[in-house]
């Protein structure tokens, strides 16, 4: 019987899960998105919640930054 | 067309401001499905931090790691996969940081002989990693069989010898991954509960 590494197997757990989730089809997560179809006001908070961290300098011109309300 | 994306992708490898500009674009078009994988990605692994790291922070490290170019988009590597290997860092790095702050506080000045890369398990570590465990496993409680596979997972058994450990046929052991899908996904919409 194998020792009882509770990190071991957790990373190895997280790692195979993640894996599922790569692999679920979009029709998958389709399915499950409308079961719960998101309020309109959150569907975004993802990509808008993705522009906080500073983004990098664009090169050339001074030109507005993409994701940024002009 | 592919192969001309992959071979810009390629050159845009060697200027980080350039490859931060390809990330941000690829984060801008996601899909609501793929915003929903990423969300659920973020959960899984987050939830299973110590000191409670939220999700969010996990995430946006994550971004902000893609985007400085401080680790490169490969090409031909989907934007979700590369985010989520971003992530899988971040959690190493994070477990890693709490053991040496714990051995630190356990041994002192005094231990002379710690060593950052020791294997040697200390008991806040296994305690937080036991708990992270059970987290997971809660969230498939209401199902025998994708706990069956849960475990085997756990272990590091093939799809295999899981099914024949737990004696499931091919068509059972794929519903039961579907319904684990499923609630993988679910954890992601979890930001919908009050």
């Amino acid at each position: 019987m194998r020792a009882w590494r509770p990190f071991t197997d957790l990373e190895r757990l997280l790692d195979a899960l993640e894996a599922e989730l790569l692999a679920a089809t979009d029709d998958e997560v389709k399915r499950v998105l409308r079961a719960a179809p998101p309020a309109p006001a959150v569907r975004d908070a993802i990509v808008a919640a993705a522009w906080t961290p500073p983004l990098p300098p664009e090169r050339g011109a001074d030109r507005p930054r993409p994701g940024r309300c002009n | 067309m592919e192969m001309e994306r992959s071979v810009e992708r390629r050159i845009r490898v060697e200027d980080p401001a350039a490859a931060g500009q390809d990330v941000a674009r690829a984060i801008q078009t996601l899909s609501d499905a793929d915003r929903l994988r990423l969300e659920a990605l973020a959960r899984l692994r987050a939830q299973s931090l110590p000191n409670g790291f939220a999700w969010t922070d996990l995430l946006h490290e994550a971004i902000r790691r893609a985007l400085e170019g401080v680790r490169p988009w490969p090409p031909n590597v989907p934007i979700v996969a590369f985010l989520a290997g971003i992530m899988r860092s971040i959690w190493s790095e994070h477990w890693r940081r709490g053991r040496r702050e714990a051995d630190w506080l356990r041994i002192g000045d005094a231990g002379g002989g710690w060593d950052a890369d020791t294997q040697e398990p200390n008991p806040e570590r296994v305690v937080a990693a036991a708990q992270a465990l059970a987290c997971v496993y809660r969230l498939f409680a209401h199902d025998g069989a994708v706990l069956q596979i849960i475990a085997g997972l756990s272990d590091g058994l093939t799809a295999e010898e899981i099914r024949g450990r737990c004696g499931m046929s091919e068509l059972e052991y794929d519903t039961a991954r579907k319904r684990m899908r499923r609630a993988l996904l679910r954890l992601g919409l979890a930001w919908r509960q009050p």
